[in-house]
């Protein structure tokens, strides 16, 4: 019995030699050639009336020149043995959709494989591993139950690459899963991870590296690995679009800017796509909210594309206007006016959100105008009812918002107005600056500076990577070539310089940090 | 008699309109202030007197009706006497001199019927520089009839029969000096421009340019643009008063004279300079010093708000007021120029301190034309300047402080830093989030078989939202 088994088990441990480590890629590429000429049968067939997962058996020792049964029984691990329980489980599940009948069992062993899996040997057996996955995920979702399928898709994701900097489908899988689930704050620790790199065939002869030795998942994310299924740029988009909608609901606004401008800066040869006009009128709602006005379109969006989406975009700017001159009864006529186009482009829910920030911000904009005010004087400029001023000023100063302080009734001269509620209570505001928060002292502050630096300069260093591989590329010295030709001295003249920048900027940001 | 006039019809309409109305007399006498003036301008800067000030305006209308009288504008004389009949239609130059009227039309018809006679002669004789001359002389005829657009035009085809520098010169001032009579301020600012631009000998220069600046200074004060009025006057060479009439016409008494150029340029600069600027620039400007001295309180009130005592330069200026509301260039902006050195003054008097209360502000600073200035006047006058971003403080209105921002530099830095660096990582990522796509080969490619114009609808059905959003 356990003679059968034993082709099936690839076991890391399994060799004393020092330079073993060295060998590990080979070992596994054939022990893969051995194992890809297993039958299906073989990983579907009962031992002793068990499934293969559930069968103990004697593994074989691997050494200099032969192999050797142990002694001791052990069963198939998911952690130890990897490639093998892939292979099995896989078996296991298309005889299981074969039959239509999935057993309760093979649902939690694909959970624990996805828990539990080796990174190193499964980025081997990307191809098996997602079909894994998107059963398993598939499964919970039609039993109507797909929040169960959340932590073992994002555990697995996350063993596979602990970054989670490069892009796959499972990423964009993963978010339908959590949106299906009702539960866009679990999506959390996938989406705060930065996207540093999408899957790309290493250049022949330069970035070739062995799986197992990769240092960056970029290097094993490839599309030959399988990990990730082929990808469309509406993809990518669409992953950042609905990233952004999370954000956004969970006031986020930082990060929801930053991923609307990710969609909005995909590469076009001067068109738009509906996603990104639906980015564009996202972005305007989201830069109102958090910055009080329209924040410049970033470099990186071309104008032809700018041209294409201005014209389907008209009653968002309209908003953005009356939002900027802070005119609350015609912004009131303007979200009611576009009403349909709001509810068309469900952002009826943010529309509102943003005239409730509306009222927020002109309450943050007395605070440059004053110090202290009484609450009767803030009601007379912001031309609203007392108790409802009284109650916003509290909310915003619990939520803080607003560094402020509201004190009942310390006015003194206004013994009058005291008698009739809040009109002598005073409003006491603490920071002169909108945004700004409780002040954070000059220790935080270098600390916040050292963080960033040093973010800054992991980042560079991709886009110099990035760079790097750009210019490798055939395009590019074909067009190199091209324009070398044409004009032999002003070359550099169409080449987008500032790609150049992240060098110098990294060593200028390191004499910045040493002056501080 | 005083009261009558207040009371005449045309200040009860004017009151009626809400229009600016001068109650009180200026510190000028009217005889020796408009002895200064000849031709066009006297005449209506007379009349403008006479609409606005009712102290004056009987006196003002004696000297200008019989003067128009002496002239061709029949237009400018009517308006006077109908002017003068609204106000007191019992004096005895009310009632228009019809006669006169019809005499002087039909003699101007004749003389420019005569004079384009004359100049389809020269036409035909093909000779520019009488062609030139014949047109010279219907653009002034029509000037001194206050035809000043057809003067203008007839100016302009003087152009292509001009042959030396100084005739383009000569005719470019003098579309200035039509452009500032018809108050066009944007024509006149492009002939200054022009005639600026001009290559002149320099002898000529010297004589031209002082003129150039003045017109462009009034010329900017018309389009509000003080800062740059106040550079023009105080440019202007002391040739100004002494040269004579330059192309036939003595800017220094046809259009301002020595002391208007010390009033316009020492308001514009306090409106618009610091005080190193208005030290450096204004008052140890030799030049130019020339100019002050023959308004010795303007001096004065550009020393006090170098000195910081703005009290005083606020007092001294208010002083004249109405003199300047009664000045013909001067009047629609002596609000805007006075709330303008206010408002400086007051952001100067408050740099040095971190609070101030209200009370004092508004001792410091009375408003103009109020009994006692309270701290709620104050206060309004305060909220309005820092909304409008000119002065960098908050007000306490509970405790009545009006309160510096506090200054903390190394934060500031930090946070401005911080916050550079944050849109630095925003900006990487998105250009590596193109890189990347672009390395990936995952451009967006136009739809297939409709060009790049159906962009947009074309491939809208590839790309569906999936799930519905809750949030």
């Amino acid at each position: 019995m356990a003679a059968d088994l034993s082709l099936l088990l690839f076991d890391p441990d399994d060799v004393d030699r020092p330079d073993a480590y060295g060998d590990y890629n080979g070992r596994i590429q054939r022990y893969l050639e051995k194992i890809n000429k297993q039958t299906t049968s073989s990983f579907t067939k009962l031992y002793d009336g068990q499934s293969v997962l559930d069968v103990s058996f004697y593994p074989l020792i691997h050494t200099h020149s032969y192999e050797v049964a142990l002694t001791s029984s052990q069963y198939l691990d998911p952690t130890r043995n990897t490639i093998s329980y892939a292979y099995a489980l896989n078996a296991l599940i298309e005889q299981a959709n074969k039959t239509r009948k999935v057993s309760d069992e093979l649902v939690i062993q694909a959970a624990s494989f996805l828990e539990n899996f080796d990174p190193v040997q499964a980025r081997y057996v990307g191809g098996l591993w997602r079909d894994i996955l998107v059963w398993f995920a598939q499964v919970c979702a039609s039993s109507g139950t797909p929040a169960q399928a959340i932590p073992a898709v994002r555990t697995a994701i996350l063993r596979m690459d602990p970054t989670s900097s490069t892009f796959t489908s499972n990423h964009l899988y993963f978010l339908h899963l959590c949106l299906q689930a009702q539960s866009p704050r679990q999506a959390l620790p996938i989406l705060d991870h930065d996207i540093s790199s999408l899957p790309t065939n290493p250049l022949k002869n330069i970035d070739e590296v062995h799986p197992s030795s990769a240092r960056s998942s970029a290097a094993y994310i490839t599309p030959s690995s399988h990990i990730s299924a082929p990808l469309h740029p509406h993809q990518i988009q669409e992953y950042h679009l609905l990233g952004a909608h999370i954000y956004l609901g969970l006031r986020n606004y930082a990060r929801a800017r930053l991923f609307l401008e990710l969609v909005l800066s995909s590469p076009t040869p001067g068109a738009a796509t509906p996603l990104m006009v639906e980015a564009y009128k996202r972005h305007i709602l989201v830069s109102l909210l958090a910055n009080g006005k329209p924040y410049p379109v970033p470099s990186t969006v071309s104008a032809s594309t700018l041209r294409a989406i201005s014209p389907l975009v008209r009653a968002y700017d309209a908003l953005a206007e009356t939002f900027r001159n802070r005119d609350l009864a015609r912004f009131r006529a303007e979200a009611e006016a576009g009403r349909e186009e709001w509810e068309e482009d469900g952002n009826a829910g943010v529309v509102k959100q943003v005239e409730e920030g509306l009222r927020r911000v002109r309450v943050r904009d007395l605070q440059r105008t004053f110090a202290a005010l009484r609450v009767g004087q803030m009601v007379r400029l912001l031309g609203k009812e007392e108790a409802e001023t009284v109650a916003l000023v509290k909310a915003m100063i619990e939520e803080g918002s607003l560094d402020a302080v509201v004190s009942e009734g310390s006015g003194g001269d206004g013994s009058g107005e005291a008698l009739n509620g809040h009109g002598a209570a005073v409003v006491r505001f603490s920071s002169a600056k909108p945004n700004a928060g409780v002040q954070s002292g000059p220790a935080d502050q270098a600390a916040a500076l050292e963080e960033q630096a040093q973010r800054i300069q992991t980042l560079s260093a991709a886009v110099r990577e990035a760079d790097r591989k750009l210019a490798l590329s055939r395009e590019y010295v074909d067009w190199r070539r091209r324009t070398q030709k044409q004009s032999a001295g002003a070359e550099a003249e169409n080449m987008d310089t500032s790609l150049d920048v992240p060098g110098a900027f990294a060593d200028e940001d390191e004499d910045m940090m040493g002056d501080l | 008699m005083a009261a009558s006039v207040d009371q005449s019809p045309h200040f009860t309409e004017r009151r009626r309109g809400g229009l600016l109305i001068v109650k009180d007399a200026p510190k000028f006498d009217l005889e020796s202030y408009i002895a200064n003036y000849e031709g066009f301008t006297r005449l209506a800067r007379l009349e403008h007197i006479a609409r606005l000030s009712p102290p004056l305006a009987i006196e003002a209308l004696h000297l200008a009706i019989p003067e128009a009288k002496t002239g061709k504008d029949t237009r400018a004389y009517l308006s006077l006497v109908e002017l003068l009949h609204n106000i007191d239609a019992s004096d005895s130059l009310a009632l228009p001199d019809l006669d006169w009227v019809e005499k002087t039309n039909q003699l101007n018809d004749r003389e420019t019927e005569r004079l384009e006679h004359e100049l389809r002669g020269y036409k035909n004789n093909l000779i520019k520089e009488s062609i030139r001359m014949g047109q010279e002389d219907i653009a002034s005829h029509f000037l001194s009839m206050s035809a000043l657009e057809e003067s203008s035009k007839a100016y302009q085809k003087m152009r292509e029969y001009c042959t030396t520098p100084k005739h383009i010169a000569e005719m470019t001032i003098k579309l200035i000096f039509v452009g500032i009579s018809s108050g066009q301020w944007l024509s006149a600012q492009s002939n200054c421009h022009k005639a600026r631009a001009l290559s002149l000998k320099p002898e000529d220069k010297e004589r031209f340019d002082p003129v150039i600046y003045a017109c462009s200074g009034l010329a900017y004060i018309g389009q509000q643009d003080y800062r740059i009025a106040a550079q023009a006057f105080t440019s202007i060479g002391p040739s100004f008063t002494t040269d004579s009439a330059l192309a036939g016409i003595n800017f220094a008494k046809q259009v301002l004279t020595a002391n208007d150029i010390a009033v316009y340029g020492g308001l514009c600069a306090l409106a618009s300079m610091d005080r190193h600027e208005l030290q450096t620039l204004v008052l140890d400007n030799a030049s130019f010093r020339n100019f002050l001295e023959l308004e010795p309180h303007i001096r004065r009130a550009i020393s006090f708000f170098c000195g910081g005592k703005y009290s005083q330069c606020l007092g001294t200026l208010e002083a004249y007021r109405n003199d300047y509301l009664l000045d013909r260039y001067l009047t629609a902006h002596v609000e805007t120029l006075y709330q303008l050195i206010r408002t400086k003054s007051i952001v100067q008097y408050f740099a040095p301190f971190s609070r101030v209360t209200l009370s004092a502000l508004a001792e410091a600073f009375p408003k103009p034309g109020l009994a006692v200035t309270t701290p709620e006047i104050a206060e309004e006058e305060l909220i309005m300047m820092i909304e409008n971003g000119f002065l960098d403080a908050r007000i306490d209105t509970v405790d009545q402080l009006l309160i510096a921002p506090p200054k903390d530099i190394r934060a500031d830095a930090h946070s401005n830093a911080l916050t550079a660096a944050q849109e630095i990582e925003h900006l990487l990522r998105l250009k590596l989030h193109k890189i990347n796509m672009t390395q990936a080969g995952l451009e967006i490619q136009p739809p297939k078989g409709k060009g790049q114009k159906g962009g947009i609808g074309g491939s809208m059905g590839n790309y569906e939202m999936a799930g519905g959003m809750m949030v």
